[in-house]
């Protein structure tokens, strides 16, 4: 090989690199400036008057999400099973279509469906009904990510387990739900911290502040607080405040979500 | 069939008439063949001869495939298993089966692995590590693994995790056995270990090895079973199979001339 030819290769092997590191710089930028804000500006609002009300909204929040997770991530995780594992039914057929239909509805149009169907049915406001919309964001996403998860189980394990005397459903319930496991985990963690920070469906709940309490003192959420405050600029530091406690919480679930995607005895 | 059975030996097994087809096509014609008590019956023949379907027809895994349909019959200790009153359940709990690629349970330990069958069955298994160890035992895996136990089986080597899977296998009990290649995946010396384990087994166990080497055929097997194109071209003692076949297309398969 000539020296002239190793020293192209060499320059195009540097600018390939810095174009690529160039790439990750642009894409950390934002990313570090927002944070950077967001740490002190939202630790100022922490500390001043912004305090209580940050802390009422991030119970709101964590009862909210926990509410909507405890519903719906059991019934988008069997949903999302029998959609894979008995694929050749009718039911399956339907469910895995509502599936894919109701995870690309935008969240807004869940808020106003909730809003027209449960608000306006029973004439009332109820932390509930906010529980309900973040439900039904969460368990068709689940139950997509699941059949998804189940389908890259391999047809040899499924075997194995008929093979052994296994019931179809006992090798559903004790061998596909085992492998998918981590993956539906992680899904988990991830879509309750997305529906933790949803704005959207919430918007259309927001009157129910004003309600008597009906089920905790939490009846604020934080991504309603983040975008109340924010519109108001006499209140931005409480934004501030409410939306770093709400970044954090998502940090937190994600952290879960990468820990549950560690199977086992790996390291 | 050329061979008629000394009356002294117990059918375990026998497919009576047995055809098998996969949608339109006709996988196994008519296949009548004994499978003896404690023994080893090798079922071998060139590539899609029907080998695997038969196994497969031993425990109703064939009807698992979709647009896979019998005729025919097959016997268990002299009851049909495709009774309507026959659950497929328990035939698959007495006629245990390996398959060609080792399939042991991901995101399970050794320990559930072996064990697996009975939780999946819905048994009470009260004492797990004594079943782990027995079945184990039976597959000389326990001194190699019983520090093992809780370590994910993806550590396995691939002839470690065959030898799991005829654990996972025996911890059922089953009174049949049927391997469909089991060391089509192994080197020689993993397929030597394999085949020990075999001549360990037959004394508690029926067990029917398919198989594509002739020389495993002959080394592990009592009987021998030739199909060809889907019939059963000849079937008698390993013996006589390697050494004075009836039938001329046997002969050329044994000798190399075709396969």
């Amino acid at each position: 090989m000539t020296s002239a030819l190793i020293r192209r290769r060499r320059t195009v092997d540097a600018v390939a690199r810095g174009a690529a590191a160039a790439c990750v710089v642009l894409l950390l930028a934002p990313t570090a400036i927002a944070l950077t804000a967001l740490v002190t500006e939202g630790a100022r609002g922490i500390v001043g008057a912004g305090g209580w009300s940050v802390v009422r909204a991030c119970a709101g929040t964590l009862m909210l999400a926990g509410i909507a997770s405890a519903v719906a991530i059991p019934l988008g995780v069997g949903g999302g099973l029998y959609i894979n594992e008995y694929r050749g039914g009718t039911l399956a057929r339907a469910g895995r279509w509502a599936a894919g239909a109701l995870s690309e509805v935008p969240a807004v149009v869940i808020g106003l469906a909730v809003h027209a169907l449960l608000v306006a049915a029973v004439g009332r406001f109820s932390f509930l009904w906010g529980a309900a919309a973040l439900a039904l964001m969460i368990a068709p996403t689940m139950a997509h990510t699941t059949a998804d998860a189940a389908r890259s189980v391999p047809e040899s394990v499924r075997e194995a387990a008929i093979a052994l005397g296994a019931s179809r459903w006992r090798t559903t319930l004790f061998v596909v739900s085992r492998v998918v496991h981590a993956r539906v985990a992680r899904a988990a963690w991830i879509t309750a911290a997305r529906a933790a920070g949803a704005t959207a469906p919430l918007l259309f709940m927001t009157e129910a502040r004003d309600w008597p309490r009906q089920l905790t003192s939490g009846d604020d959420a934080l991504p309603l607080q983040v975008f109340d405050a924010a519109s108001r600029p006499d209140a931005r530091a409480g934004a501030w405040a409410a939306a770093l406690v709400l970044v954090t919480v998502a940090g937190v679930m994600s952290y879960f979500a990468r820990r549950a995607a560690t199977p086992r005895g790996h390291t | 069939m050329t061979r008629s059975d000394p009356p002294d030996e117990t059918e375990k097994m026998r497919a009576d008439c047995l055809n098998a087809w996969f949608g339109e096509l006709h996988a196994l014609k008519d296949i009548t063949l004994p499978v003896i008590e404690n023994k080893v019956t090798a079922v071998i023949g060139p590539s899609g001869c029907g080998k695997s379907t038969f196994v497969r027809c031993l425990n109703r895994m064939h009807e698992v495939t979709d647009g896979a349909r019998t005729s025919g019959d097959v016997l268990l200790d002299n009851r049909s298993i495709f009774r309507a009153d026959v659950d497929p359940v328990s035939v698959r709990q007495r006629v245990g089966m390996i398959f060609q690629r080792p399939n042991p349970f991901p995101a399970m330990t050794v320990r559930e692995n072996v064990v697996a069958g009975l939780r999946l069955s819905g048994a009470d298994v009260r004492d797990v590590d004594s079943v782990a160890e027995d079945a184990l035992r039976q597959v000389s895996l326990w001194v190699e693994l019983k520090e093992r136990l809780d370590a994910p089986v993806e550590r396995l080597s691939v002839e470690q995790q065959q030898r799991l899977c005829i654990a996972r296998c025996l911890a059922l009990q089953p009174e049949v056995v049927v391997m469909d290649e089991p060391c089509a995946l192994l080197d020689p010396i993993a397929t030597s270990r394999i085949e020990e384990i075999i001549h360990g087994l037959r004394d508690r166990y029926t067990i029917v090895i398919v198989t594509h080497s002739m020389q495993q055929a002959a080394r592990v097997s009592d009987y021998t079973a030739f199909f060809y194109l889907g019939e059963l071209v000849e079937y008698d003692d390993a013996d006589v199979i390697f050494t004075k076949p009836a039938d001329s297309r046997t002969e050329d398969y044994i000798t190399g001339r075709f396969g």
